[in-house]
């Protein structure tokens, strides 16, 4: 289930001319030995990745103990397709003109098809059980990936937001160990936000 | 099995549960602990405090979380503003005894506050101060009241060693005593006071914030003038709006935008200038006029932005001097919003329209020009005649919002056709934008054709184009335009 070569050189063949972006390959083994290939362009996304590039460690390929496979090709899917967006983002110059308030924001960098792209693709990404998006969010976090961890959580919140307490447990499978006297006396501490 | 990083391995809970039989899948605890924080800070307040009833693990989770926003009352005249005040007020209160004060982004407080409750202030204050946070913004005013009474003690917020770790601070409603010995805010980026009260040595106490990048002073008093000392060579932005003081003075090496709103008062800029961009309200007779003439200081700048309210007419047009030294020879972009207020039947109420002629005489590498008009009484008589306008070999493009064909408009309209021997189109609009005025937009069917026909008509007379624009929801659609061969706004 490795990120196919074909994925990676189509998002490279997307981006636009400019600075420093080789089509080369980097190598990141999961936990449990499997290898997946991504574009430098892509990985980079990671910054701890970034850092190990630049300092020369990811020559033999970069190993990850703390991801596993499921988890890396998920990983690495959201990488290649956010990488040719980052791009696009980052090179977009503020038009000195669009200074008044009532401006309408022209300044789209990908159209708006193409966000909209993005954003099913996201949803659909963390759209997976709780064990899974647990993982995805160490493995954001672990590989500063800011988007990913940041759609994760935000997945998360999701979760838990105009829910009841019942229902948060049920999602997360929580046992409520509080005793009586306990509940109490959380709920008088904060009467404020449990009162309507 | 899912790896865990982050607090050491805790028993699994797996045992306690029944169903589906397998190891809980999610474990909020098992995460780092900022990332809780951002989940937390994802949720509103009142359902991230909510969350500390799921289960034991989850009840301190709440408070890491690192942005509190409270709001309560802003008007003091209205019926219910005494109890939804002291509830916004004990929900501060509560909140902040049990956050465990690490990790605070922001800390923001929107309610309007009696002198009696300066306690509760204190108390928010040192929590603020204590818990480290890099934004506060405590907003305090009841917009409906004039005077100031609570005071702000800016020493309070500095922690125990005399520091702070404040990069954004926003007061409103208080009253401060700065003075030169205050030297704690050494990475405060951002200092906004809104209907604050000042006394003691203010420059002295700036001069102490060498790392502000952003200051906006608005509707302050107890000033009599205001001077920003030159240690702030990082200052990029600077807004002044509704003070009412003598003169203005600044050093500020770095100064990229500057905006002033109030009376017409002496503005010093002391040094060489890297300004771009500056905005500029003059409150007054002549108030355009006297935005290109009153300011030698903002001539350097690449984008100006001019507001004026013509609350009365006056009966010259005022030729702007055309010396080279005062002019403003870089400008390229333009934006001008005019509101139109005289009253009505009056000669030359809206005049000012016409002044926008000879302001652009001062401006000769002008290239976009955006002119934003709003009427609010349109029955008068219009006289004045521009004459001479200079040619203007660089402006490209002009936008009219506001035009209903009014006489100044058309008078406007046809001098810059006439003048502007690269216009490529102008485009106009008689949508209503750019203003927080209610304007009345509900008429614009009847008014659109005539508009289109004195559209085609002028445009055919310069050899023009001019696009009729007539805004919807979500983009701008050209309807009837003229001799035009291209779709589309701006």
């Amino acid at each position: 289930m490795a990120a196919t070569p074909a994925d990676a050189s189509s998002s490279s063949s997307e981006a636009v001319v400019g600075g420093e972006k080789s089509n080369k390959m980097i190598t990141l083994i999961s936990s449990d030995g499997e290898s997946f290939e991504a574009t430098e362009e892509a990985a980079k996304m990671s910054v701890t990745i970034k850092h190990m590039i630049e300092d020369g460690c990811a020559d033999d390929g970069i190993p990850l103990p703390n991801v596993p496979a499921k988890i890396l090709s998920m990983v690495i899917e959201y990488c290649n397709k956010h990488a040719a967006d980052a791009d696009d983002t980052n090179k977009h110059v503020a038009d000195p003109a669009d200074a008044d308030e009532d401006d309408d924001n022209n300044n789209n960098n990908a159209s708006a098809g193409e966000k909209e792209d993005l954003k099913s693709f996201d949803a659909s990404l963390v759209a997976v059980d709780q064990a899974t998006l647990f993982d995805i969010i160490l493995a954001a976090n672990f590989l500063s990936i800011k988007g990913l961890l940041d759609l994760a959580c935000q997945k998360v919140a999701d979760d838990i937001k105009d829910k009841s307490v019942e229902e948060v447990r049920e999602i997360f499978k929580i046992e409520n160990d509080f005793t009586k006297e306990e509940e109490e006396a959380v709920r008088k501490e904060n009467a404020w936000a449990f009162n309507e | 099995q899912p790896m865990g990083q982050g607090p050491a391995a805790k028993r699994s809970r797996s045992e306690h549960h029944h169903g589906a039989g397998d190891a809980p899948s999610f474990r909020m605890e098992d995460l780092p602990v900022d990332v809780q924080a951002v989940i937390m800070s994802l949720l509103p307040l009142k359902e991230a405090v909510r969350t500390s009833i799921v289960s034991t693990s989850w009840r301190m989770l709440w408070t890491f979380r690192c942005n509190l926003s409270f709001k309560g009352p802003r008007y003091l005249h209205e019926n219910d503003t005494k109890i939804q005040q002291a509830k916004c007020i004990e929900t501060v209160n509560c909140v902040i005894q049990q956050h465990s004060r690490i990790g605070i982004n922001k800390f923001s407080i929107r309610c309007g506050l009696f002198e009696e409750d300066s306690v509760h202030l204190d108390r928010w204050i040192r929590f603020a101060a204590s818990s480290k946070a890099k934004i506060i913004h405590l907003d305090l005013r009841f917009k409906d009241v004039f005077e100031e009474v609570n005071h702000l003690h800016l020493e309070a917020l500095l922690d125990a060693q005399g520091s702070s770790f404040l990069r954004s601070l926003f007061l409103g409603g208080v009253v401060i005593k700065p003075h030169s010995a205050i030297c704690g805010f050494t990475i405060l980026r951002r200092l906004v006071l809104q209907s604050v009260t000042i006394s003691g040595d203010f420059t002295g106490f700036l001069a102490n914030c060498a790392a502000l990048e952003d200051l906006e002073m608005i509707e302050c008093s107890g000033l009599t003038n205001l001077i920003i000392p030159q240690q702030l060579d990082k200052l990029q932005h600077l807004l002044i709006d509704g003070m009412e003081v003598e003169m203005v003075e600044f050093y500020a090496a770095d100064l990229s935008h500057f905006e002033y709103k109030g009376q017409v008062v002496p503005i010093v800029h002391h040094g060489c200038s890297k300004l771009k961009k500056a905005t500029i309200m003059f409150s007054g007779k002549k108030g355009l006029a006297k935005a290109f003439t009153a300011v030698p200081s903002i001539l350097p700048v690449k984008i100006l932005n001019v507001r004026s309210v013509a609350l009365s007419k006056y009966s010259q047009l005022q030729k702007l001097p055309t010396r080279p030294d005062g002019m403003f020879m870089h400008l390229r972009h333009m934006t001008c919003r005019i509101i139109v207020h005289s009253r009505p039947q009056e000669a030359n109420y809206d005049i000012e329209v016409l002044q926008l002629a000879y302001c652009l005489d001062a401006a000769p590498q002008l290239e976009t020009l955006q002119l934003n008009m709003f009427y609010v009484s349109s029955s008068g008589v219009s006289s004045a005649e521009v004459v001479g306008m200079r040619r203007h070999d660089h402006l490209k493009a002009v936008f009219m919002s506001g035009f209903r064909c009014y006489k100044a408009q058309i008078k406007l309209a046809c001098c810059i056709l006439g003048n502007a021997s690269v216009l490529e189109k102008l485009t106009i609009e008689p949508r209503i934008t750019g203003t927080r005025y209610l304007g009345d937009n509900t008429d614009l069917h009847k008014i659109l054709p005539g508009v289109c026909e004195w559209a085609q008509l002028t445009s055919e007379r310069f050899g023009k184009v001019i696009n009729v624009s007539e805004k919807k929801a979500g983009g701008k659609t050209t309807a009837t335009g003229s001799k035009t061969n291209r779709a589309g706004g701006k």
